[in-house]
């Protein structure tokens, strides 16, 4: 689903772009990543998850870009976190990338990252998630970033 | 504890989970969830049939997003669920939320949590307000919606709105 929606970004912006050309406005282009839920949706870590409906970006997006990102989100009856660019997030964060076009590349974060972020928040709604993720297949990456973050994994176990 | 022994511990919980979350029960709660377009869930399919609340408050103790969304189901899509009785602590919550407010925590979740899941965003559900027009500011309203391709003439009121704040540059917030 985020691949077609970024492809359609892309689309639109191979439309958009030379008209903005001609008028002499900026050409737009972007760099879409991808946090939280959905990211850890997109990485099949073999745990059932589920995600409320919010998209969570950790960079703000071109106001024009964002309003398009989110109508075709829409359709899938998803939509932009307007805070999720706020969710802190570990600044050695790696991405895969999800696609890559001519105006549009869309990066995914890793899951060790993400779980580290949600770790470190420690949101009640989260408290399952990391049980079910040490429970099953916990990497040393995360292990070693909950060092590096003070995380206490025994506090999960409370 | 030596982390041999902590992630034992953790097994045995995730064991729980994940037979909890392969029952039936949860199984239906994600699904009409996800045919509500409130939760998202890769591995379920979309569940047409009957969910009861008791069964949804139970799923939210193994998934705190569904008691995230639960507010916005029963205030948007009643039918979908059958209450038999409703807790008295979602009675509050879902009532304050007609009323316009909803300050209260549910279960853990924040307000600000399921009050974005509500239509029109944080403030619950619309409430009736009667303006009076001219019949010329009517047809005006009229002639917006055709073109705005909108459904009602509240939404053309609504996209009014944000357009005034964006041109004076304020928010409800800042005018008190």
């Amino acid at each position: 689903m985020l691949k077609k929606v970024c492809i359609a970004v892309d689309h639109w912006l191979s439309e958009e772009n030379p008209l903005r050309e001609q008028n002499g406005t900026p050409l737009l282009k972007c760099e879409i990543h991808i946090i939280g839920q959905t990211a850890l949706l997109e990485a099949h870590l073999g745990i059932r998850l589920t995600a409320t409906m919010d998209v969570d970006l950790h960079r703000q997006l071109h106001g024009v870009i964002r309003e398009k990102l989110d109508a075709l989100l829409a359709a899938y009856g998803k939509k932009i976190d307007p805070v999720g660019h706020e969710a802190w997030m570990p600044k050695e964060t790696q991405y895969n990338t999800l696609y890559k076009g001519k105006y549009v590349s869309c990066f995914i974060a890793q899951p060790e990252y993400v779980l580290i972020s949600k770790a470190k928040i420690a949101r009640a709604k989260d408290r399952n998630l990391m049980i079910e993720y040490l429970g099953t297949q916990p990497t040393p990456l995360f292990f070693e970033l909950a060092e590096k973050y003070g995380i206490n994994i025994e506090d999960f176990l409370k | 504890m030596k982390r041999e022994q902590i992630l034992k511990k953790f097994q045995a919980k995730a064991r729980t989970l994940a037979a909890a979350k392969r029952k039936d029960r949860y199984i239906k709660v994600v699904g009409k969830l996800k045919r509500a377009k409130l939760i998202d869930a890769p591995d379920i399919a979309k569940y047409g049939g009957p969910v009861d609340l008791e069964d949804v408050l139970w799923a939210g103790t193994l998934e705190a997003r569904i008691l995230e969304v639960l507010p916005a189901l029963i205030l948007t899509r009643p039918k979908y669920l059958r209450i038999y009785r409703m807790p008295e602590d979602l009675k509050q919550v879902v009532d304050e939320l007609r009323m316009g407010g909803g300050d209260r925590e549910f279960r853990g979740i924040p307000a600000k949590d399921y009050c974005k899941w509500l239509p029109n965003g944080v403030g619950g559900v619309s409430r009736l307000k009667t303006f009076r027009l001219h019949q010329e500011e009517i047809q005006r309203l009229k002639s917006l919606r055709v073109i705005l391709g909108v459904r009602s003439d509240v939404e053309v009121l609504r996209r009014a709105l944000q357009l005034l704040e964006k041109s004076t540059g304020e928010s409800p917030e800042n005018l008190g």
